[in-house]
This record gives structure tokens, C-alpha cells and sequence, in this order.
């Protein structure tokens, strides 16, 4: 028997895509549960969602990616789920490559899987310039402030087990996360895994990451990293902390 | 020296300033923990503006010859800092609980439709969506308005509120 997984998907107005994306989750495992948190959309990503078959966790306003990633981890924990599976609701991460991200969890090899675009063996993606040397940026330093090599810390199709759920349920950062997120969970101990995956072209709507807010964001998590460095970590003991 | 006149519209200022942060605790319109420092702010500004000896020691210490008032300004300005600064980390904790009690009240919601077996949208339309399903839409209202009409707790019946 498979342990009871659960897929969190954050949405903000993908009524468009959230569809596709909750039955191609149900199609590549039926066994895997799917809860879409609403981050207090205006259209009917919520009504969408539910209609594919999917939980709504509906927030009452909008708390930004951050705060509604971590709903879904908490969501999660509360439902004592062994593993969660965590794909952006515009579709572009591939639920067909679960498969990949679930591996190194079901061999004990990892607390955390992380899709990576840049990993060996998919050059398919080619970010902008300015995206890709803010991705560059923080894949270095990250890896320079964590010890470990990262190459993509961007990513947000990530597969987590209980210890992993447990972490980012308590403590998540907010905007921009994942980068932050990283080098939280690798200072708390947990084991990170990339394997390469590709990523689609989004189906529907703009990204949210406009230049000048790139640029905002740059700033804003490597002063938050920085900072962060002098934060006292608690490393997680063994088992699920509730 | 200072002049006699400032120190004793200084004075009458802080005197003031003290209170009326006296009066809103008392109205119970502002909290004491968040009174502190404009009482603190209050009593330092009345200290120096009645001490005038001491602000002239002050300002020889700060080496400022000529015009002593200026540490009046320099304090009052250090102590507004410190409050804004103070209502900043004031405003990251709410903004954090906010936060969470979003996600709380979320989860719990989502918790008790799925233990009502209710599912979406009868329960959770609390955004009407832009576009509503057509087939049950008028049973969707009534739901809606039902639960708009539930008591809000005791002494509120909404429905004995005349309506026009």
C-alpha cells in the first residue's frame, strides 16, 4: 500500500487552468489526494477546483503565495498525511513527472525533493536573462550559505515527507518563498534532493513576476537570507512534530 | 541659556501631551502597553523643558553652543522614532497573526463542510463567483440567504429587523 499522499496546489485567479491541472494530478494517481488553496481568488478557481474532484481550502482574502503554500502543508499535517506533493496551479509543473520527485522519498534518500529546471539532463528550459541570473544569483548563494550545492531555488514543485510537511506547516516564509524555504529546511537538517524535471510554458495568464518586482524580490530575499543566517535553528528530532 | 519663553511653552506642550494619553487610557482608548512610551516621550520632553540648568549641561556635553533648545527637538524627534519603530514590530506580529487566523479559519471551514458533507459551492459561496453554475442557482441564493439569516448570538435575531 502506497502511504497517503496528498497534492497542494496553490491557485490566485487559474480558473482557466486549475481544471487541467487537479485531473492530471487524479490521472497520474488516483490513489493521491488533491487539495487546492485558494489564495482568494475573484473568478471560480474554487468552483473549478471542486468540480475536478479536488478539496478547496478557500482563503478569505488574499495572503500571497507564501501563506497559502503553507495552508496546504498545514492541511497536510492536520490530515495526517505520510507525503504531500506540492504544483503550482497554472499548470507548468508536469503531474506526469511525479513519479521522479516521489522516487528518492519512497527510497528514504531524501526529507525534500525539489524539481529542478537546471539539473543535468533537461536544458529544454531558457529563462529570460534577468530571470535567469536571478536564479544563478540565488542557486549560488544559497549553496555558498548552506553548504550543499542547490541549482535551482526557485522551483516549486517539490515533494515532501512528514518531517518535511511538519517544517514547512510550522514555519514558511512569505512572498518569493522558495529560496528562503530552501536554506530553512537545510539549516533545520533535512535531507534536499533535486532531480531534473522540465517545465511547461504557462497554459493561461501572465506569471506574477514582473521585472521591476524581480528585481524588488532580489533584494528582498537576499537581505531576508542574510539576515536569516543569524536566526537560532531548531534541527527537527526524529518522527513527526506536532 | 534658554529662553524663558520656550521652556515654558515646552512645558505647557509635554503637560499636554501627557494628559491626554492619560485621558485616552482612562476612555479606554488606548492600551497602557502601547501608552508607555508617549509617557515616556511626555515625562522626558516636561523634564527638560522645566530643568533648564540641565539642558544646558546636556548641550555643552553634545556640543552644542548657542542654542540649547535644540536637544528639546533632538529628544522629542528620538522619541518619535522609537515609537514608530515600536509600532512597526507591532504591526508585523498583527500582520502575522492575521495570517494565520486566515488559515485557520480556512482550514476549519473546509473541515466543516467536508463534516456537514457539504460540498462547494452551496456552503463556501462566500465570494459569489462571477459566473455561477446555472442548473440549482436559485437553491444556491436560498442557501446563501439562509445562512445570512443564522443568529448572530444571543439577543440578535436578524429576521425581527424591519426590513425597510
Amino acid at each position: 500500500m502506497t502511504p497517503r499522499t496528498v497534492a497542494v496546489v496553490p491557485a490566485y485567479d487559474e480558473e482557466a487552468a486549475i481544471g487541467a491541472v487537479v485531473e492530471g494530478i487524479r490521472a497520474f494517481d488516483p490513489e493521491i489526494d488533491v487539495v487546492v488553496v485558494d489564495d482568494g481568488s475573484g473568478d471560480s478557481t474554487a468552483a473549478v477546483a471542486a468540480a475536478a474532484g479536488a478539496a478547496v481550502v478557500q482563503l478569505p482574502f488574499n495572503l500571497g503565495i507564501g501563506a497559502a503554500v503553507q495552508t496546504g502543508f498545514r492541511y497536510a499535517l492536520e490530515n495526517g498525511y505520510a507525503r504531500a506533493v506540492r504544483l503550482d496551479g497554472d499548470g507548468q509543473h508536469d503531474p506526469g513527472q511525479l513519479s521522479a520527485l516521489l522516487g528518492p522519498l519512497e527510497r528514504g534518500e531524501a526529507d525534500v525533493v525539489t524539481g529542478s529546471r537546471f539539473r543535468e539532463g533537461e536544458d529544454g528550459y531558457r529563462p529570460p536573462l534577468a530571470r535567469r541570473l536571478g536564479i544563478t544569483w540565488f542557486a549560488r548563494l544559497v549553496s555558498l550559505l548552506s553548504g550543499q550545492r542547490v541549482t535551482d531555488t526557485t522551483s516549486g514543485f517539490q515533494a515532501l515527507n512528514e518531517r518535511g510537511i511538519a517544517l514547512f506547516a510550522r514555519d514558511y516564509p512569505s512572498d518569493y518563498p522558495e529560496v528562503e524555504a530552501t536554506v530553512l529546511l537545510l539549516k533545520h537538517r533535512l535531507r534536499l534532493v533535486e532531480v531534473p524535471v522540465g517545465m511547461r510554458e504557462r497554459e493561461h495568464g501572465a506569471s506574477s513576476i514582473t521585472f521591476l518586482r524581480s528585481v524588488y524580490y532580489a533584494f528582498k530575499v537576499t537581505l531576508a537570507l542574510l539576515v536569516a543566517m543569524g536566526r537560532r535553528y531548531a534541527v527537527p528530532s526524529e518522527g513527526v512534530q506536532r | 541659556m534658554t529662553p524663558v519663553r520656550i521652556s515654558i511653552a515646552a512645558a505647557i506642550g509635554s503637560a499636554l501631551l501627557l494628559l491626554i494619553v492619560l485621558e485616552l487610557i482612562r476612555g479606554r482608548r488606548l492600551k497602557e502597553r502601547y501608552a508607555l512610551l508617549w509617557l515616556a516621550t511626555g515625562l522626558a520632553l516636561l523634564v527638560l523643558s522645566l530643568w533648564r540648568g540641565g539642558l544646558n549641561t546636556i548641550a555643552g556635553w553634545l556640543g552644542v553652543q548657542g542654542y540649547p533648545p535644540a536637544i528639546l527637538f533632538a529628544a522629542a524627534i528620538m522619541f518619535v522614532i522609537a515609537v514608530l519603530l515600536h509600532y512597526s514590530t507591532v504591526l508585523s506580529r498583527l500582520t502575522d497573526d492575521n495570517v494565520i487566523l486566515a488559515q485557520e479559519v480556512a482550514l476549519l471551514r473546509a473541515r466543516v463542510d467536508a463534516l456537514e458533507g457539504e460540498t462547494w459551492p452551496l456552503a463556501t459561496s462566500r465570494r459569489q463567483p462571477r459566473e455561477l453554475p446555472d442548473d440549482d442557482d436559485e437553491q444556491q441564493q436560498q442557501e446563501h440567504v439562509a445562512r445570512q439569516k443564522r443568529p448572530h448570538g444571543p439577543g440578535v435575531d436578524v429576521e425581527s429587523f424591519p426590513t425597510t
